[in-house]
């Protein structure tokens, strides 16, 4: 899967980072987001389910998961 | 007068002292359900939203819907709180100055002496078997955070205390006791500033002292404006959101036991405090003729978003009046949302992380006092702000 964030939506709120920490750091003061170890991910059942519930409660609707 | 209802806001007041823990939660859903952006004719007139999508496209759109002024009415003597009642472009260059401080990291770093903190405001009263638990932990647990992090003394904290509640919550009521609080914080932290630029150190403090923008100082304006937002945001907003969760708390054993004996659901369960609790209402004003949810505004319209409504939405949130522990997702606008998105967010979260860890810890069960009254805290910041426990005394684990 890619897990892809809209750089120009995220704010910093920090629910991806804070609740899949997994998948998601914090990349800079501000708290934007960045996908761990690239937008390129394994299809793992469970990290999809992570990633698709990040999304879900992303307050910006910044991102998008493929599959 | 509209077609769409909103005359029925007419009443409106978020400073009406009718308004009360026990029907506040009733009153957002009505207003609400009458229509989502109703007009008000307090304060010189003033809409007042209560929608969900409707706030939401509003904070999307902060070059229509300034946030200056952020208050209705105006705290006295009011200068441009900064950074949150900059406009962009400007508004980044100011809360540049202060995002590390701020920063999800710098935040992980309070955890521990946080939770040193709590204890010992728990150490305090644990052996009492009785306390106003909102003077106990509500009040001084805040301050404690809102200081260390800033560079200021705690031994001020009275102080503080008494110019933040002046200035919120007096300032619609008594101009004059208000308008001296903002003056002797200016004072204060004028002569604070003065001395970080001969002593600078490691704080919030010592970096206003010396920022620039473009290479330029901050203006005294503009330093106080700092100063004043810092100040009020980190006590003020914090108190009354513990407030409200110690009062739910005393009042739900189940809540109590769950939350107990599972602390991985802890950060999950501060999610729907706030989004059920949020303790700011913020203000907008629109700088366009504009037009948000069938809803036309007039170049300087005075917006009031009920935040507290806004995270009742059904739209937005299902089953949304009842509280769900495990609600997920959970996209309340309790820190506003978009550019303003609240710079201390981080830090309150783990706040009342620890805070719910190490008071249901070491207290497992409290409850109310007999025939308590309640009291709930108007205008924009709103909450409970007297909760008076009984509980089992406890030990001291502090020396």
């Amino acid at each position: 899967m890619r897990v892809l964030i809209d750089d120009g939506r995220c704010q910093g709120h920090g629910r991806c980072w804070s609740t899949e920490p997994q998948l998601f750091e914090p990349k800079d003061d501000f708290g934007h987001s960045a996908v761990l170890g690239g937008e390129d991910q394994p299809d793992d059942p469970d990290l999809v389910t992570r990633a698709e519930r990040a999304a879900e409660a992303c307050p910006e609707r910044a991102i998008t998961v493929v599959i | 007068m509209a077609d769409n209802g909103v005359q029925k806001y007419s009443e409106y007041d978020h400073h009406d002292p009718d308004i009360t823990l026990e029907n506040v939660h009733e009153s957002w859903d009505n207003l609400r359900r009458q229509c989502p952006i109703g007009r008000s004719d307090a304060y010189g007139g003033m809409w007042v939203v209560t929608g969900f999508p409707e706030a939401n496209e509003i904070f999307h759109k902060p070059e229509i819907f300034s946030s200056s002024p952020l208050i209705i009415p105006p705290f006295p003597q009011a200068l441009r709180m900064v950074p949150v009642e900059v406009d962009p472009p400007d508004h980044l260059r100011y809360r540049t100055l202060v995002a590390t401080p701020f920063s999800p990291r710098r935040a992980e770093r309070y955890e521990e002496p946080l939770r040193i903190a709590v204890n010992q405001l728990i150490d305090n009263f644990i052996e009492s078997g009785r306390c106003d638990i909102y003077d106990t932990l509500a009040i001084p647990f805040p301050t404690l955070m809102g200081t260390t992090m800033l560079g200021l003394p705690n031994s001020d904290a009275a102080k503080f205390e008494e110019w933040t509640h002046r200035i919120i919550h007096m300032s619609a009521t008594d101009m004059e006791v208000a308008g001296e609080a903002v003056i002797e914080l200016y004072t204060y932290f004028y002569a604070l500033l003065e001395d970080r630029r001969e002593n600078p150190v490691d704080d919030v403090m010592s970096i206003l002292a010396e920022a620039e923008v473009d290479g330029v100082k901050l203006t005294d304006e503009e330093l106080m404006g700092f100063c004043l937002l810092l100040l009020i945001a980190s006590i003020d907003t914090s108190q009354k959101a513990i407030g409200s969760m110690l009062h739910q708390l005393a009042t739900d054993p189940e809540l109590r036991h769950r939350i107990a004996a599972d602390p991985s659901q802890t950060p999950t369960v501060v999610e729907e405090f706030l989004r059920y609790w949020a303790p700011v209402q913020p203000a907008r004003r629109a700088v366009v003729d504009t037009e948000v949810g069938g809803v036309q505004f007039k170049e300087g319209d005075q917006l009031l978003v009920l935040l507290g409504a806004a995270n009742l939405d059904e739209r937005e949130f299902p089953s949304a009046c009842q509280f769900q522990p495990d609600r997920t997702p959970n996209r309340h606008l309790t820190f506003g949302t978009s550019i303003h998105r609240c710079l201390g967010s981080h830090i309150a979260r783990i706040e009342l992380r620890v805070l719910l860890d190490e008071l249901l810890r070491r207290i497992p069960d409290f409850e109310l006092e007999e025939g308590a009254e309640t009291e709930w805290s108007k205008g924009q910041v709103q909450g409970v702000v007297k909760v008076p426990i009984r509980f089992t005394p406890g030990q001291r684990e502090g020396a």
